[in-house]
């Protein structure tokens, strides 16, 4: 469970006094995963400009469904899923079909790929190179790289968030690790 | 970036307070989670009647019999199926498949299995229904004009014209010839060229209902002024 540096309660916690009608623990959590909610829609969205409003309207949306959450699984899961429900409108708006409704990756099942199977240095290197070309992937590649390898999150969240089976996010790690090597190689930076 | 962090956290805070934003009560969630539900299972018993009315007709037509005649039967079957229903029957399975798969059960695993399940269970509910009397009711409710609005889809139903059979009550046969009265009340002989054409272990006899199939020729007989077909074969209704 996260432990804020204002707070020593967990996450589940704060929603459940803010759930009680204590608003003041709102701060609380927007202290907490502003920063992460802010790099998630910057790099997903690949925007340069300011996202303040963006991010605003997330946390507005947490607050308003806030009762909805139930105290007992993961509160990081739930504000992603409201986050990425709200990126993929905006993509919507910018974009025609940025996730196909047919994608035979989600229908299919696929053999589960191990976890963390690339070494540390791999994945430091990968880290770097997401920075420079993650705005060339398409979308589904680009925030399961951006959940996986910058929020450091496991399958399991990963499939909760975006709502797609947990083997599916290994097929599409894997993918996009190539797509992303295709992609860096034509950009001539080193992978 | 402290002075935006506060800026955005002091926005929403303030929001909150002055009361724009309001948080949705607990009961919004439960009664939205219940609609979802609901709609689940009205798809679903829909989806369940439409397999089970589609089980149904195909019973009541000897459907499962033109299987027999090979596959020229199997032909007539397919191109006579109720498509337009089996249609709305699979499109009502992906709605129900849409709601469900927004539950962690669903998606966490591939889409396929889900889709699989509640085919599944509206396929065994479709052979299940047609077993009660409940069908059967509505279509002699039908007959006798006492449905209302389903009256004229259970009758247009009833009947299905598989292309190349006939049915019709034996009105009579001899070693050489059977004789049916089709439903219209058409009479149609039929030449019995070899043993092969009878099905096995089945006697057939007089006012018994057969399925038939075969090319109808018209050809004038000064005893019986019918139709008479060739290459046939014969099922028991």
């Amino acid at each position: 469970m996260l432990r804020s540096n204002t707070s020593n309660e967990s996450d589940e916690e704060i929603v459940k006094k803010i759930q009680a009608g204590d608003t003041e623990s709102v701060g609380v959590l927007i202290e907490r995963y502003e920063g992460k909610i802010k790099r998630y829609a910057k790099k997903f969205l690949s925007l340069a400009e300011d996202i303040d409003d963006i991010v605003q309207e997330i946390f507005i949306k947490v607050y308003t469904n806030i009762k909805s959450f139930d105290v007992d699984k993961k509160f990081s899961s739930w504000i992603y899923r409201i986050a990425h429900n709200e990126l993929i409108n905006i993509l919507k708006k910018k974009q025609k079909n940025p996730l196909s409704f047919f994608d035979p990756d989600v229908l299919f099942p696929h053999p589960i790929a191990k976890e963390s199977a690339d070494g540390n240095i791999r994945e430091k290197e990968i880290r770097k190179n997401l920075d420079q070309c993650l705005d060339k992937l398409p979308p589904k590649y680009r925030e399961t790289l951006l959940l996986y390898y910058l929020e450091e999150l496991d399958y399991k969240e990963i499939a909760d968030i975006i709502h797609i089976p947990v083997s599916t996010v290994g097929v599409r790690l894997k993918r996009g690790r190539k797509l992303l090597r295709n992609v860096c190689k034509n950009l001539g930076i080193d992978y | 970036m402290e002075k935006q962090i506060n800026s955005i956290k002091e926005q929403i805070l303030n929001e909150i307070k002055s009361g724009k934003v309001k948080m949705r009560p607990k009961f919004y969630f439960i009664l939205k989670f219940l609609l979802f539900g609901l709609c689940i299972i009205i798809f679903f018993a829909i989806s369940l009647y439409l397999f089970s009315f589609i089980f149904f007709i195909l019973n009541i037509n000897g459907a499962w019999l033109l299987t027999g005649f090979g596959l020229g039967g199997i032909k007539s079957l397919l191109i006579s199926l109720p498509w337009f229903l089996i249609l709305i029957a699979v499109i009502l399975v992906l709605l129900i498949e849409f709601f469900i798969a927004s539950f962690n059960f669903a998606y966490r695993r591939p889409l396929i299995y889900s889709i699989a399940i509640v085919l599944l269970f509206a396929i065994i509910g479709g052979v299940l229904v047609p077993k009660t009397s409940l069908h059967q009711n509505l279509l002699l409710s039908a007959e006798k004009e006492k449905l209302p609005i389903f009256g004229p889809f259970y009758l247009n139903y009833s009947r299905i014209h598989f292309p190349d059979t006939h049915t019709g009550i034996v009105s009579s046969l001899s070693e050489e010839v059977i004789e049916i009265r089709e439903l219209d009340g058409q009479m149609l002989r039929i030449p019995i060229l070899g043993k092969e054409i009878l099905p096995p272990n089945e006697k057939i006899e007089r006012e018994d209902i057969i399925i038939m199939m075969g090319e109808k020729i018209k050809k004038f007989d000064r005893n019986c002024p019918c139709y008479q077909n060739s290459q046939h074969q014969l099922k028991m209704k």
